[in-house]
Parts: structure tokens; C-alpha cells; sequence
């Protein structure tokens, strides 16, 4: 597995208040080797330098809690659980803590954050989201979005208000309605995808996806080897269609996963994903 | 922030480890634990890791369980200490007083678990942990196995075995050269979970990007010297195949207990050359005041 990132201020910013991070973990116990990957981006806002003090908060909090209960519960099931899902626990934590923070720091008042979490279990990724950060499966066929926006235009494109192209110019497009460490109280989205050995896992702001469509993100992906190859172009495409906004993305590839191709029976994978797809339209 | 840190991203440490034993059939009674993290806040990187290396005692298994448990453990407690640095929430004095607490508390944990079920009776573990945060080093150490900095010029080792022929050594009884071949050398005086209260050692180091840290089980040095781990250094470069070549090399050399690694290299660390303080002097201090050590020793393996 490899995996590239990088975040940069942008072009018109005088600070980065993104925050990313990338945790690996290998543990070997009796010969047995297990792997976990734990990715996240954090989008923070906020007046008065705050915002990326939420976002470091929310990042580094979320990866305590994740990293705490992987080796606490040292289960494999551990992110199936729908109830208790510890990427779930790890946001309402951060939420908490920032939440706090605010109130005895009265300079940080107003200060949030978004959150797009994933961890990475074989052919597993758990997501856990709250914002307008995103989280992509980037393949040779598509791009798709896994996460779905807590935005303004988000809702008005589900009322069918507006359109989604519409939404990407809309002039209150940077409007999210849900946010790390605003209210007390927070619902956090989780989601379960499988991957093959060709898909690539993409986290990004919207620093990001406001600058470069998703064809144009796919065809980058597809264009290198290299994740952090990918990542520099990434960002530098950013910069170069205005750069208005601060960049980061972290994108993995699994090299050590079958592919698609390859797969004996890709059956479970596909049963596995609509699954997946009808749980999140449920609710 | 200093100019050396400014780094092109992608330029990150590398962390190799291995753990295995010759004939597959034979019993592993190690646990290793390399954790990472790279974060960037504010365009910064923050890069941190830790890395455990337990070498489990007691038959039937419970040398596995033992070693699995401390392992998993000191890595939850452990872990949690890098994002708590990375919010600012510990500061470098209190990681310490952390890493003893966190063993201590490891230690009493086995320690109950081994009264309990009659068939881990007489378990116990050494710990050698390594909490590595921008290029500052904190280990926490009981038992006989070891962490090493190690780079072009020279290899030291950090901590102290805690072995009958490490105190012969100490008493002046026998010489260092002397050590692997004496027919003492795998009894440990002290381990976790063996005893209801425990001394644990701990160091705080710093490094620059051309040192290693490397961790090991005795598994390792019983058989192969500093020298020859010195030399496998400088003949290669990357981490994991540092650890590899260490394995086979200790596996031809005779191993008969398995044999653990992990060996970290700090590429984003200024190099010495370039550094504009060097702070990579030994700092120890070994808990000393707990308590007069009991005159425990048994056999490893």
C-alpha cells in the first residue's frame, strides 16, 4: 500500500488551516502480520487564526480515539459494528473536545472543522464524515463519490432545486451545514466500501474539488504512479485553475489487493457495494 | 518554523521491522508494533512513531499471549501520547513519568491474568518501547531486549539488559566479550508481568536524519555482534531490507529463539552536517527509586 499527500496554502490565502494526517500501524503477534491504515482530512474555519487550530484539534483527536481502540478491542469486526462504530465515537469525541475548547478559549469562539476519516482493513474502507471534505474511489472506469456533502447546495440539489452543475458555481456553495465542534451535539455519517488492487481511495477538501471537476481529478489519478505524484499534481492543478481556497489530499493505492481483473469471482465485491449503496439511501 | 524542517513532502521516515523464527514450525514468542504517523497541520509535517518490541516468556503459549498483550497494550496507551503531543495536551517532562506508568500498569495487568489461568502461570514479557516524535526519542525498557542508534560512524546501544550476565558484567565477573557465549546469558532479571510491582527503565535520546533506531529481541543479539549489526547498516540503506538482511544473517549465524527487528530511519530529521544544534547525547535515567530490585532470575524460552 502507498500512499501520497500533501496540503498547501493555495493561491490566495495567507494561511493552510487544513489539516491531514496518515497513520500506519503493522503489528506482528505469533508470525501473523495485520495491517491498518488510517486516513483523514480536516477542513477548519473559523475567524481570528482559529481555524487551524479545529482542524489540528479534530485530526489529531479522531486519530487518538481510532488508534486507542485498535489496539484496545483488536478485533477485525471492529468497524462493522453499527452501533458504537469507533470512527463514529472518534468524531463525537473530537466534536466534544472542540466544543469545550471553545467555551473556555472565548478567541476561538466560532471555530469548526470538517472531518473525512477512512480506515483501511484489507479490502475494507470505513468512512466516517461530517462536512464538505470528500472522500472518492478513483478506477480506469469511473470516479465515484463516496461521501455525500453537508451543504447548502447539497440539500437544495436533494430538493432538486438546483442542479449539480448549478451547485458547483453557486455563489453559497462554501455554505456547510454540519460541522466538528459548532454544537454540542453532532451526527456523523458512516459508510463501509470494499476496494480491488486498481481502485485508488481519494480524501480532499474542497479546496480541492471547488478548483478541478471530477473527470479532470480521474484522469490526474490515472495519469501516474506514484500517489505522491499524484497528490503534487493534484494540488498544482488546484493552483493553477485559481488556487482560491487551501488544498490537501491524501490518496492511496493497494497495490498488494487483487485486481479486479484477476478476481475469481468479483461477486461479493458488487453484492457488497450495493449493499452498501442502499443502506446509505435508506438513511 | 526552521528552515531544515522545510522538506518536500513525500520525503518521509521509512520503518522496516521483521519478525520470525527459522524452522516454521517453531514457536514465535515475539510481538512487534511499528505505528506511524504523518500529519500535516498549517503546511507543516509532524511526523511521529511508535515502535514495540516484546519477547514473551512462559511455556504453553502463554510467552505468546503475554508478549501479544503487553504489546498491544503499551501501543494503545503509547499511541494515544502522539496525538495528545500533536494537540499540545502532554508536554515532553510528562512522557516519562507516562511511559512507567503505562508499563507499570502492563505489568500488573499480565501479572493478574497469569494467577488467574492456571495455564499462563509464570508468564512474562520484555518490553522495549520507543516513542519517536520529531527528533526526540523516549524509551521504556524492561527485560533483555534492546534499542540501538546506529549510524555510519558509530552504534550504541541505548538500554541496559536487565540479565544475570549483564550484573556479572556490571560486577566486573566476566568481560562484555565474554557474554554470548556464557551459559547464563537467557536468564533475565526482570520482566512484565513476572512480579506484583515492577522498575522500568527509561531514556530520552535525540536524533538527527542519519541516525537509525533500531529495535530488537535477544533473538538477535545472542548471535550476531554490534559490529556485524554496524557493518549491515552501513552496507545498506533502506530500513526494510536492514531488517531482512539482520533476520537471515541471525538465522545463519544460529539463532535458536526467534528473532524480532524494527529499524526506523528519519529521513525528514536535518542531517548532522546541516543540523544547527546537535542534541544527540545519552540522557538516561533509569528509575533507581522504586525500590531495591528482588533477587528474581529465570530462564527465557
Amino acid at each position: 500500500m502507498k500512499i501520497g499527500f500533501r496540503s498547501n496554502v493555495g493561491k490566495k490565502r495567507d494561511l493552510d488551516e487544513d489539516s491531514l494526517i496518515v497513520v500506519r500501524n503493522e503489528t506482528v503477534s505469533e508470525s501473523k502480520r495485520e495491517q491498518i491504515t488510517l486516513l483523514i482530512v480536516a477542513d477548519g474555519m473559523g475567524g481570528h487564526n482559529a481555524g487551524e487550530v479545529a482542524s489540528r484539534l479534530a485530526t489529531a483527536k479522531v486519530a487518538e480515539e481510532v488508534v486507542g481502540a485498535i489496539f484496545k478491542e483488536n478485533r477485525r469486526d471492529l468497524f462493522e459494528k453499527k452501533e458504537k462504530n469507533p470512527l463514529k465515537i472518534a468524531i463525537e469525541e473530537a466534536n466534544s473536545y472542540i466544543f469545550n475548547e471553545v467555551k473556555e478559549n472565548p478567541q476561538y469562539r466560532g471555530m469548526g472543522t470538517t472531518v473525512t476519516a477512512a480506515v483501511v482493513l484489507g479490502s475494507a474502507v470505513y468512512i466516517g464524515h461530517v462536512g464538505d471534505s470528500r472522500a472518492y474511489i478513483v478506477n480506469e472506469e469511473e470516479i465515484r463519490q463516496v461521501t455525500k456533502d453537508h451543504s447548502l447546495v447539497q440539500e437544495m440539489v436533494d430538493r432538486g432545486e438546483i442542479s449539480k452543475e448549478e451547485a458547483l458555481v453557486h455563489p453559497r456553495k462554501n455554505i456547510i451545514t454540519r460541522a466538528v465542534g459548532i454544537y454540542q451535539d453532532i451526527e456523523v455519517d458512516t459508510s463501509t466500501e470494499y476496494i480491488c488492487g486498481d481502485d485508488y481511495l481519494l480524501l480532499c477538501c474542497d479546496g480541492l474539488t471547488d478548483m478541478v471537476r471530477d473527470k479532470d481529478i480521474r484522469r490526474i489519478v490515472m495519469q501516474y504512479d506514484d500517489p505522491q505524484r499524484m497528490c503534487d499534481e493534484l494540488v498544482k492543478k488546484a493552483n493553477k485553475n485559481g488556487g482560491l481556497d487551501n488544498i490537501s489530499v491524501i490518496l492511496a493505492q493497494f497495490d498488494e489487493l487483487s485486481k479486479r481483473k484477476d478476481l475469481k469471482s468479483d461477486k461479493t465485491q458488487i453484492i457488497d457495494r450495493d449493499e452498501t449503496r442502499i443502506l446509505k439511501e435508506n438513511g | 518554523m526552521k528552515p531544515e524542517f522545510l522538506k518536500k513532502m513525500g520525503d518521509n521516515m521509512k520503518i522496516g521491522y521483521r519478525s520470525g523464527v527459522e524452522k516454521p514450525r517453531a514457536s514465535n514468542e515475539d510481538s512487534i508494533v511499528a505505528l506511524r504517523s504523518d500529519a500535516i497541520y498549517e503546511s507543516q509535517k509532524a511526523e511521529a512513531a511508535l515502535l514495540v518490541v516484546a519477547d514473551g516468556v512462559g511455556g504453553h503459549n502463554a510467552g505468546k499471549v503475554a508478549s501479544h498483550l503487553a504489546a498491544t497494550q503499551v501501543a494503545e496507551k503509547m499511541g494515544r501520547v502522539i496525538f495528545e503531543k500533536d494537540r499540545e495536551d502532554i508536554s515532553d517532562e510528562d512522557v516519562v513519568p507516562r511511559f512507567q506508568e503505562v508499563i507499570k500498569h502492563v505489568n500488573r495487568k499480565i501479572f493478574d491474568d497469569a494467577r488467574k489461568n492456571s495455564q499462563y502461570k509464570g508468564m512474562g514479557t520484555t518490553v522495549t518501547a520507543a516513542l519517536v516524535w520529531g527528533s526526540t526519542v523516549h524509551i521504556g525498557h524492561v527485560g533483555d531486549s534492546r534499542a540501538y542508534i546506529i549510524n555510519k560512524d558509530k552504534i550504541r546501544q541505548i538500554t541496559k539488559d536487565h540479565s544475570l550476565v549483564q550484573e556479572m558484567v556490571d560486577r566486573g565477573e566476566i568481560s562484555k566479550g565474554e557474554v554470548r557465549r556464557h551459559p547464563d546469558r537467557h536468564y533475565i532479571t526482570r520482566a512484565v508481568g513476572f512480579s506484583e510491582n515492577i522498575m522500568v527503565d527509561t531514556y530520552t535520546e535525540y536524533i538527527l536524519g542519519d541516525d537509525y533506531l533500531l529495535l530488537c529481541s535477544d533473538g538477535l543479539t545472542d548471535v550476531v555482534t554490534d559490529g556485524e549489526i554496524h557493518s549491515i547498516f552501513t552496507e545498506h540503506d533502506d530500513p526494510q531490507e536492514i531488517c531482512d538482511t539482520l533476520v537471515k544473517k541471525a538465522h545463519r549465524s544460529g539463532a535458536v529463539t526467534s528473532v524480532s527487528v524494527i529499524a526506523a530511519q528519519f529521513d525528514e530529521l536535518p542531517k548532522r552536517k546541516n543540523a544547527r544544534y546537535d542534541r544527540t547525547e545519552i540522557k538516561g535515567h533509569a528509575d533507581e527509586k522504586t525500590g531495591i530490585q528482588k533477587a528474581f532470575t529465570w530462564m527465557k524460552g
